[in-house]
């Protein structure tokens, strides 16, 4: 098959500070072929259908028509981990239900990737109780956190989205049996300090007495 | 509210005056202590007084006493378990408490009383280590297979973080999973009946016809199902065991979290039970306040339930509508409160803060709407002939099976039981409102889903009587349990200064004794019994959910029916899984 | 000949394409292997027993029915194809057919073989007084 070769004349521009790290592998997989893969993974991360706690239903109202993330390519929730291609953790993950996680986590096909939706899947949340597992990065692997208490469903939008324009940077394999193996993921500043400059422009704050 | 009959008069008649020692509680309800040796003669008596008999258990539960120090008129116990029988004719409550001595003590069962105190004795039994003997299938129900310790026991760590980093690599879950693993043996199933085997197909607990992570192991034969096995405790919290490490006034986010569709509905128990053991009074527009953010949610909850019973039978459309209202619903909340779906705005004594200004115009575009919404609901889903075919005469449950199983809410209306709190015991101001109580006829999964929609029409119309007749006033008691002083006159007088202090930063010490508060949740009676140890956190909190008793009710609703029907069935029961877990 | 010469060119098109494709797929995208990626997936637990099981006897019958009601269609489309050919006594033949193969559809209807169902097995060894594997 042979990967295509060709010297970029000049980078994609990544948005919100995202950086492409370099290595030497860099010219094997920085080739248009890749990047079209990449292009068409981003606008079709399909959810699993895996919601824990009240986050899911926060998650659910972002499907529905308000708030839509089917515009972004997320067109279907999958209920079978075989055919999903992000697993949102979307809830607190509890002591009995983390081997179950792990478990469908591993069924999941690659490429894949896990969005922690909420605090109680970042960190256990305000629920820092004997049967919580202060954090699904303790058994799992993350790319996004999204903060929230349920995070609103434009927050989790936000992740998902943000997520994408990771996967549309990231470097994977083109074949199990030939070619470098291994995936180059692209590095996620915090979007807190990366936003900074702008929330702190903002000095008119309303007041909650007024509708 | 409760009018006392003098249970505890007929009691000691029965039993012999000074037998049953009772306790007095701030809540009104009569309290008998009764040993191990006679307490099911009490129960047993109870349940089948003439004229008025205590038929439905609405709770068991226990309570470690052994590091209580506030409990000079109670028999010496280090463990008491605690009967709550309601009795809808005489509309009256009792408790009757067991103590028990030793650290691993043991009951009898009461399982052939009341078929559902299996779940809550199992329940007991995992959260404190006492023994039923006599249970069916005593093994654990809120906590995985594989824990040690019985987590309600004073000994036993709170936080996640006093039990040493936690550690699972992929062979440990493959070991914790094969716990998991289904045995039919367990539960007295055969695995095959002669000409033909059974087959064991799990759904859940991650599944999307579940609502929620919960499992149903089903003992299906072809495609009929005979037999069915609820596996809970994948979505426990510990919110108990929170209680005893939250101050009163830290904890109303948890309760939040307890039903987690119904926002405000779950703080208003919680915070009328501590207002009980403070004795602190709302005023009259906290009230108001109160009653129509509950309607509300108590709106917001059935339109979720609505959504997702109507895409369960293959309605893929109303689901997005009422998810569409719920967001016009969620702009009030968001406005009044800061919050979406967990506001955690009441507060012991009233509410957060008072209403923004046009507040009453977005309430009132707000029921305008929703009131021709459900009218249009009616014809895509109610007479919809499909549903009707897949709902009427499925799961169906007679008045007797629901008293005596503890449903409660929609659930028990609908097999033609009229008993809803908010007008047998009116709380919180509910007694100064206009509104009518559907009640069902078959108990079938259409009559369910018909009782939620009519009290989506009751709720716009609580909503529309608090709107044009809110009072003005103080949106908070000012008993000082409720609200510290004025801050300005701290600088003056050194006692402003430290009640100052210590409210703002222990909160209240609520003195020591113990009620509860049962309010009309969204999905049946969602009740908090709060034992107070005179400090600043509770010392026992007990959150009787009403899925926990309806969930265990499902095996008896589907047998001999398909699959499908089983969907139907679940989407007609409203639960949520944070509301049976805890 | 050349019937036979385009059949195997296409036939040798078809193999070579599918293998091309199932080669591709099969060398193409990540692997791995951890603990749970080959088992089963039944909403994230262990199975209980197996998929392979002695089933009641009602979907031995659905099949059996479909067979014998399949081969009368089949009947039918021969005739139907001859048509024209078989003219008048052909019509008269293929109706007597149909009212043969609509009794027996009546019959089996009647007596309950479409109840779907062990309950149904039940029922009627119920009624009948019959016991287990009569």
């Amino acid at each position: 098959m042979g990967l295509v070769v060709l010297r970029r004349k000049r980078p994609i521009g990544l948005p919100h500070g995202l950086e492409r790290p370099s290595s030497s592998a860099n010219d094997v997989y920085l080739s248009r072929r890749n990047d079209l893969i990449a292009w068409g993974r981003k606008y079709s991360m399909w959810p699993f259908n895996f919601g824990l706690s009240c986050c899911y239903v926060e998650m659910a109202t972002s499907i529905t028509s308000k708030f839509d993330i089917s515009r972004f390519g997320s067109e279907i929730i999958r209920g079978s981990p075989r055919e999903a291609d992000v697993m949102v953790v979307a809830g607190t993950v509890f002591a009995k239900m983390a081997p179950l996680v792990l478990h469908m986590y591993e069924q999941m096909m690659e490429p894949r990737w896990v969005i922690c939706m909420g605090s109680c899947a970042s960190s256990g949340g305000m629920y820092d109780i004997y049967s919580v597992v202060q954090g699904v990065d303790s058994f799992l692997p993350v790319d996004v956190y999204v903060q929230g208490c349920p995070p609103s469903p434009d927050a989790f939008m936000r992740g998902l989205v943000l997520l994408g324009e990771a996967v549309a940077t990231e470097k994977r394999p083109l074949s199990w049996v030939v070619g470098p193996q291994g995936v180059i993921r692209t590095v996620k500043p915090s979007l807190r300090d990366t936003m900074r400059p702008e929330r702190q422009k903002q000095t008119d704050l309303r007041s909650p007495d007024e509708v | 509210m409760i009018a006392t009959t003098g249970t505890i008069g007929e009691l000691s008649e029965r039993f012999g005056a000074g037998s049953l020692p009772a306790q007095s509680t701030k809540d009104g309800v009569p309290t008998v202590w009764a040993g191990a040796e006679r307490f099911r003669e009490v129960l047993t008596w109870l349940k089948s007084r003439e004229g008025g008999s205590y038929s439905m258990l609405l709770d068991i539960t226990a309570i470690d006493e052994r590091s209580r120090a506030h409990r000079e008129d109670q028999p010496p116990a280090d463990f008491s378990v605690v009967y709550y029988l309601v009795s809808m004719e005489r509309n009256q409550d009792v408790r009757v408490k067991v103590p028990l001595l030793g650290s691993y003590p043991s009951l009898r069962t009461i399982t052939d009383l009341w078929p559902n105190a299996d779940w809550y004795e199992r329940e007991t039994w995992d959260m404190f280590g006492i023994t039923f003997e006599g249970h069916p299938h005593l093994r654990r129900i809120l906590t995985p297979p594989w824990w040690e310790g019985h987590p309600l026991r004073k000994e036993h760590p709170a936080r996640a973080t006093e039990m040493g980093p936690y550690h699972m690599s992929s062979d440990d879950a493959q070991r914790m999973l094969a716990t998991l693993e289904f045995k039919p043996e367990d539960w007295g199933m055969k695995r095959e009946n002669g000409d033909h085997q059974y087959m064991f197909l799990n759904i859940g607990p991650q599944h999307p016809a579940t609502h929620g992570i919960v499992r149903f192991t089903v003992q299906l034969d072809g495609e009929e199902i005979v037999d069915l096995v609820p596996d809970i405790g994948f979505h426990h919290r510990g919110a108990e065991k929170m209680g005893e490490r939250q101050t009163w006034h830290t904890y109303i986010p948890y309760t939040d979290r307890i039903d987690y569709l119904g926002g405000l509905l779950n703080n208003f128990p919680y915070v009328l039970a501590v207002e009980k053991l403070a004795g602190i009074e709302v005023p009259e527009r906290a009230q108001v306040i109160r009653v129509m953010m509950a309607e509300l949610f108590r709106v917001i909850s059935h339109l979720v339930y609505y959504g997702t019973f109507s895409a369960d039978l293959g309605q893929m459309s109303p689901l997005f509508w009422m998810f569409n209202d719920r967001e016009r619903a969620f702009d009030i909340v968001e406005a009044v409160t800061g919050g979406r779906m967990h506001p955690a705005w009441f507060r012991i004594g009233g509410v957060a803060m008072d209403l923004p200004a046009g507040w009453d115009r977005m309430m009132r575009d707000f029921i305008t709407y929703m009131r021709r919404r459900i009218r249009d609901y009616d014809v895509t889903v109610m007479k919809n002939r499909i549903v009707k075919a897949r709902t009427k005469g499925i799961g169906l449950v007679s008045k007797e099976e629901a008293v005596a199983w503890g449903a409660t809410g929609p659930f028990l209306r609908a097999s033609g039981v009229d008993w809803d709190l908010r007008k047998k015991r009116p709380y919180g101001g509910y007694e100064k409102f206009e509104f009518d109580v559907p009640v069902g006829t078959h108990g079938d999964s259409y009559d369910r889903v018909a009782m939620h929609v009519e009290e989506i029409r009751q709720s716009l119309r609580i909503m529309e009587q608090c709107l044009n007749n809110m009072p003005a006033g103080h949106y908070k008691s000012d008993h000082p349990l409720a609200t510290p002083p004025r801050k300005e006159r701290t600088m003056h007088d050194i006692e402003t200064l430290i009640n100052h202090f210590l409210g703002v930063s222990w909160g209240p010490v609520v003195p020591a004794g113990e009620a509860i508060a049962v309010a009309e949740g969204s999905k049946g009676n969602h009740s908090y019994y709060l034992v107070s140890d005179g400090g600043t956190m509770s010392y026992r909190t007990r959150i009787r959910t009403p899925s926990f008793a309806h969930i265990q009710m499902v095996p008896m609703l589907c047998r001999g029916l398909t699959i499908p029907d089983l969907v139907a069935i679940l989407g007609s029961i409203d639960y949520v899984l944070a509301d049976i877990d805890r | 000949m050349s019937a036979i010469l385009s059949l195997a060119v296409y036939l040798a098109v078809v193999v070579l394409l599918v293998g091309f494709l199932m080669l591709v797929t099969h060398l193409s995208g990540e692997r791995h292997f951890q603990n749970g990626t080959g088992t089963p997936y039944e909403s994230g637990v262990p199975l209980t027993g197996s998929a392979r099981l002695r089933f009641a006897a009602d979907f031995y019958l659905i099949a059996m029915f479909f067979v014998i009601f399949d081969i009368s269609a089949v009947f039918l489309f021969a005739w139907a194809v001859a048509a024209r050919e078989l003219g008048w006594p052909g019509y008269i033949a293929a109706v007597v057919f149909m009212i043969e193969t609509v009794a027996g559809l009546a019959y089996l209807w009647k007596k309950g073989a479409f109840d779907w169902g062990a309950r149904r097995l039940r029922d009627h060894r119920e009624r009948h007084g019959i016991g287990r594997a009569a």
